[in-house]
């Protein structure tokens, strides 16, 4: 997955505080190489095919629910 | 020593009589450019795709012509060029210009439309919509009106904001309904509402057993994960508090707090990610059924666009 674990959950503490940032990061921890592999789209590092997966591809709903992003 | 010096001067004169009969260096003839050859040459850098050039050639046809009927074109082109070569703000400020010295002519309405398109290129769909807004209102061309109200209809399609969509369609006057197809456009959004989606609050809700949330928007591995990683954590911190180990209990509750409101959070997210995937799929589809191509060409043509966003 790209970030990381530990660089999604740095960039998630960093944006939301530590409470709110905990709960980002135990959520990727449990969605980790599953599922999301299979539905969120892939990006190429160094060579490898990665899945994207940064923070706001996972906070954008909490601005504005109605607007499609 | 007298015949020396007469011996040079005559040598002198005799060379400078030479090439007076030779004729002059080619390196002091001047490069006659003229406004048709610096337009042209412009021209053949932008259909080259060679933009940033075509913009500095653009702009030397600006400056030593600028009275140019062309001059407006060539400001036009420059906008084009900025956004093709990938800097929306450049291109809206060089459009702007053109809007400002060129106020109610055909190009400053095409240029209104290119505002809006690199602002969507730039994710502000407000900003694009207010640029339409703003050209609606100084307009006088009913197909200029109806072309921006056919462009803020198609800006609500790519938010997701199908009722807003026909809304403006439906504004558009009944001699161009069927230049935009909107008969066939409003039948492929009345499936817009029988998209099926996932409720946030429901996978929110589904969640207070672990995983059931997940397990409602399809995540069924993400889901099992969930309910045995929460049970396990559950149980581990039932166990210690039974046990009197209450400083590991705490421990364990803390962590089981992150991933029990982390498998919540999750649960919602996957909902909200489901339906985004889902009206995107749509609005593809929509693309490909209602696709209306006509090129961009001088000024004068009216209604030429392709929806590329």
């Amino acid at each position: 997955m790209n970030p990381s674990c530990s660089a999604y959950c740095v960039e998630a503490i960093e944006k939301h505080g530590s409470v709110a940032g905990w709960i980002m990061c135990c959520d990727r921890l449990m969605r980790c190489g599953r599922d999301e592999v299979a539905i969120a789209p892939s990006i190429w590092i160094n060579g490898e095919k990665r899945c994207n997966d940064p923070v706001s591809a996972n906070d954008f709903w909490w601005e504005d629910s109605h607007e499609l992003k | 020593m007298n015949s020396n010096k007469t011996k040079a001067l005559l040598i002198a004169v005799g060379m400078v009589a030479l090439l007076e009969v030779l004729g002059p260096p080619a390196f002091s003839q001047a490069l006659q450019i003229d406004a048709d050859r610096q337009f042209s040459f412009a021209e053949s850098l932008f259909s080259e795709q060679k933009y940033p050039s075509a913009v500095f050639e653009y702009q030397r046809f600006i400056h030593f012509f600028e009275n140019d009927p062309r001059a407006e074109k060539a400001m036009f082109r420059i906008g084009e060029s900025h956004f093709q070569a990938g800097k929306p703000n450049e291109a809206i400020q060089s459009f702007s210009e053109l809007i400002n010295r060129f106020p109610n002519t055909t190009l400053a309405a095409d240029a209104f439309f290119q505002i809006s398109r690199c602002h969507m290129q730039r994710r502000d769909p407000v900003s694009a919509e207010a640029v339409m807004h703003n050209l609606i209102s100084i307009s006088d061309d009913p197909a200029v009106i109806d072309r921006a109200h056919h462009r803020l209809g198609w800006i609500q399609i790519e938010n997701g904001q199908w009722d807003k969509a026909k809304s403006y369609f439906d504004r558009i006057s009944p001699e161009n309904r069927a230049l935009y197809r909107l008969d066939d456009l409003g039948r492929e959004l009345e499936r817009a509402d029988a998209l099926e989606m996932k409720d946030p609050t429901t996978a929110g809700v589904l969640s207070v057993v672990p995983g059931g949330g997940f397990l409602y928007c399809e995540r069924y591995r993400d889901a099992l994960v969930a309910f045995l990683l929460n049970g396990a954590l559950i149980w581990a911190a039932v166990d210690s508090f039974d046990n009197e180990q209450y400083a590991l209990g705490a421990l364990i509750s803390f962590v089981e707090f992150g991933f029990y409101a982390g498998n919540i959070h999750g649960a919602v997210s996957a909902a909200h990610k489901y339906n985004r995937a889902k009206a995107r799929g749509f609005i593809q589809e929509l693309k490909q059924n209602a696709r209306i191509q006509v090129s961009a060409k001088d000024a004068g043509l009216g209604l030429s666009f392709r929806y590329v966003f």
